[in-house]
């Protein structure tokens, strides 16, 4: 092979990304031997960089790059204030402005700074309201007159505006500036804003929120299809569905309205509620129940994501997993497909189950081709909020039915800032996921047991 | 000369964005945003994201935007600052201990540093012509570019709609590339007045 064919075949490959140790190092060794090469592979290399500008150069591509800059500009006092007195500055210096200017210099600081800054405070369309801590999984921020951004990354601040998560293994953890912290988990939808007072309509999902003390007559106001609840400092759970919501708390005192009837019910630390649309159902608060150390489904009762298929003639019911498009967030080109079955544990008022040491998933199901399945769950703290998101994956062989067995102390924390351990922790939800092929992977029976139970059957 | 659009835009404009008018700002990103995030795209390093860079220019310009004097050329002084970050990404991604094992070939990445360096223009006329070089590509081989770079479509995918094995269409994509780059050259020698 001459040099300029051997360097034909190791560009190509680098190029897309698929050049191994050894091709690196002969592509090195080529480029070091001539100099020409060296010019030549950086003037294909810009040019293979402008292709995928071109590629990507369209309206809606420069719109968005625009409104993102725009968006990321500092809002703060502080920025503002440095600006106009650094302008101020310079100003004085060129023309020789004296006492007069400087005073007024320091009067816009001194209203802006207290707060009655509107004579002087920039226009700006998007004050921040939040900023994400954390997140996974397929999520977007809806604000800005309809504005859609999908590759959230942690540290953004954003405006007022619409969170949904669509990935059961997914979460968001906000912040607002006085450090109240929400965090969604699981498929969910949130619309938050701050005009003097937080408001948080809730759609549907799981929340856990940890609220700072709130400035007296301002209580977060939380909104759900059934219910309304007034927080000022505490801590709470929230599920919602377009039927009920479920709120407990942890800590503090939460007063919840029925939306359905007016009703309202003041819940207390380690207590819940539950808020139909029904007005026939009890709105009482009751103590948070005792939590137990094994669980079995209710199915097709609980079924979060993945379609029932009934019963039949020689076959049991089971929740078939439907697809769900998924992109990494450091590999937004390469979106996947996963196949997704997902089921909460609490239906009906179960009460809370709680891991312990020597816990096992038992899953029973069927697969119609040898695949990889990933099993996960969500753990919330006992009287607390989100905790994290745990996963394994085995090869399950296909067949008429599979069932395995997995000790939960085999699932891994999916982040480092998850507890090691999910003993103590309680379940929130179960999904099971096959990874970009419908390879017919349905549940039939999942349970939970503390270790003591005899497996099989 | 044939330009990336550049006809400044009004001083009025600039004086406006350093009174802090939103909008005003908004119209100099909106006009300046083309030839910066294709400047940065090429001569970016590999592994870094040219729009991140891009996006970090245009900040630090707005930030600083009250430095920039009227009545001079802002696109010279914006290519100031991306050649700035640019080099501020290389540095930062030099640190990594296997960068040149990961990303690129040591003696690439330094030719690479050294044109954004060196850089005196503040377009790339490069952009325009290929754009130019594209569209003069046959229909058949302009689809390879589409699937390759719009529609990011993997080599394996589209052998299987060709009926070409994956070897071959590498080959072909190392011939559309190199045909595109003797295009440029041409033009761009010609454009200079036939000077290499």
């Amino acid at each position: 092979m001459t040099p300029h064919q051997e360097f034909e075949k190791h560009w190509t490959d680098y190029l897309e990304g698929e050049l191994d140790d050894a091709g690196m190092d002969a592509l090195k060794k080529l480029l070091e031997s001539d100099p020409d090469l060296q010019e030549r592979a950086a003037d294909y290399l810009q040019t293979h960089r402008l292709l995928g500008f071109i590629a990507d150069d369209h309206e809606l591509g420069r719109e968005l790059f625009v409104k993102d800059t725009m968006a990321s500009l500092p809002k703060s006092d502080e920025s503002f204030v440095a600006s106009v007195m650094g302008r101020r500055r310079r100003t004085e210096r060129r023309s020789g402005a004296g006492r007069f200017t400087r005073r007024l210099a320091a009067a816009a600081a001194a209203l802006v700074l207290l707060g009655v800054g509107f004579l002087f405070v920039k226009p700006d369309a998007h004050p921040t309201v939040v900023r994400v801590e954390s997140l996974h999984g397929k999520i977007h921020w809806t604000g800005n007159g309809g504005r859609v951004i999908d590759d959230i990354k942690p540290d953004t601040e954003l405006g007022g505006g619409t969170f949904e998560c669509f990935t059961s293994d997914g979460w968001l953890e906000l912040v607002f500036p006085d450090e109240t912290r929400v965090t969604l988990s699981g498929q969910s939808m949130l619309t938050l804003s701050d005009f003097g007072q937080k408001e948080l309509r809730i759609r549907r999902g799981a929340f856990s929120i940890k609220a700072r003390k709130q400035p007296p007559g301002k209580p977060i106001l939380v909104f759900t299809p059934s219910a309304k609840a007034e927080i000022l400092g505490t801590q709470l759970n929230i599920v919602a569905e377009p039927l009920s919501t479920r709120i407990a708390v942890n800590e503090g005192r939460v007063r919840v309205t029925r939306v359905a009837d007016g009703q309202t019910e003041d819940v207390t630390a380690d207590h819940y509620v539950v808020a139909a649309l029904e007005q026939h159902t009890a709105f009482k608060a009751v103590p948070r129940q005792k939590s137990v150390d094994a669980w079995r489904d209710s199915l097709p009762k609980g079924i979060t994501y993945g379609k029932w298929d009934p019963p039949a003639e020689g076959r049991a019911g089971s929740v078939r997993a439907t697809p769900m498009l998924h992109r990494e967030p450091d590999k937004p080109d390469k979106p996947m497909l996963l196949y997704v079955a997902a089921l909460k544990l609490s239906v009906d008022d179960q009460p809370p189950t709680v891991i312990r040491d020597g816990a096992r998933l038992r899953v029973r199901g069927r697969l119609r081709s040898d695949h990889a399945v990933v099993f996960g769950f969500t753990a919330t703290h006992a009287r607390g909020g989100f905790a994290g998101k745990y996963l394994v994956y085995r090869d399950i062989k296909a067949g008429d039915r599979f069932e395995v067995v997995i000790p939960l102390a085999d699932f891994k924390r999916k982040r480092e800032q998850f507890p090691e351990s999910s003993v103590g922790l309680e379940v929130y939800d179960f999904w099971m996921v096959s990874l970009h092929k419908d390879v017919g992977l349905s549940i039939e029976h999942v349970a939970l047991d503390n270790g003591t139970q005899k497996s099989g059957g | 000369m044939k330009s990336l659009n550049y006809e400044d835009l009004p001083d009025r404009v600039y004086r406006d964005a350093q009174r802090g008018d939103l909008t005003a700002q908004e119209a100099v990103v909106r006009h300046h945003q083309g030839p910066v995030r294709a400047w940065i795209a090429a001569h970016c390093p590999a592994g870094a994201d040219a729009d991140d860079i891009a996006q970090r220019t245009f900040l630090a310009a707005l930030e600083r935007i009250d430095m920039f004097e009227i009545g001079t050329r802002f696109r010279a002084w914006l290519f100031t600052i991306a050649r700035y970050q640019v080099m501020t990404e290389t540095s930062r991604l030099r640190r990594h201990a296997d960068y040149h094992s990961r990303y690129a070939p040591e003696l690439l990445a330094a030719e690479l540093e050294r044109r954004a360096r060196e850089s005196k223009s503040d377009e790339d006329l490069r952009v325009v012509h290929l754009r130019d070089c594209v569209e003069g590509l046959e229909d058949h081989l302009k689809q390879f570019v589409n699937w390759r770079y719009t529609d990011r479509i993997p080599l394996a995918d589209m052998a299987e709609r060709t009926g070409r094995s994956v070897p071959a269409i590498k080959k072909q994509l190392w011939l559309i590339r190199k045909t595109l780059q003797t295009c440029i050259d041409t033009k761009m020698t010609a454009q200079s007045g036939g000077i290499a």
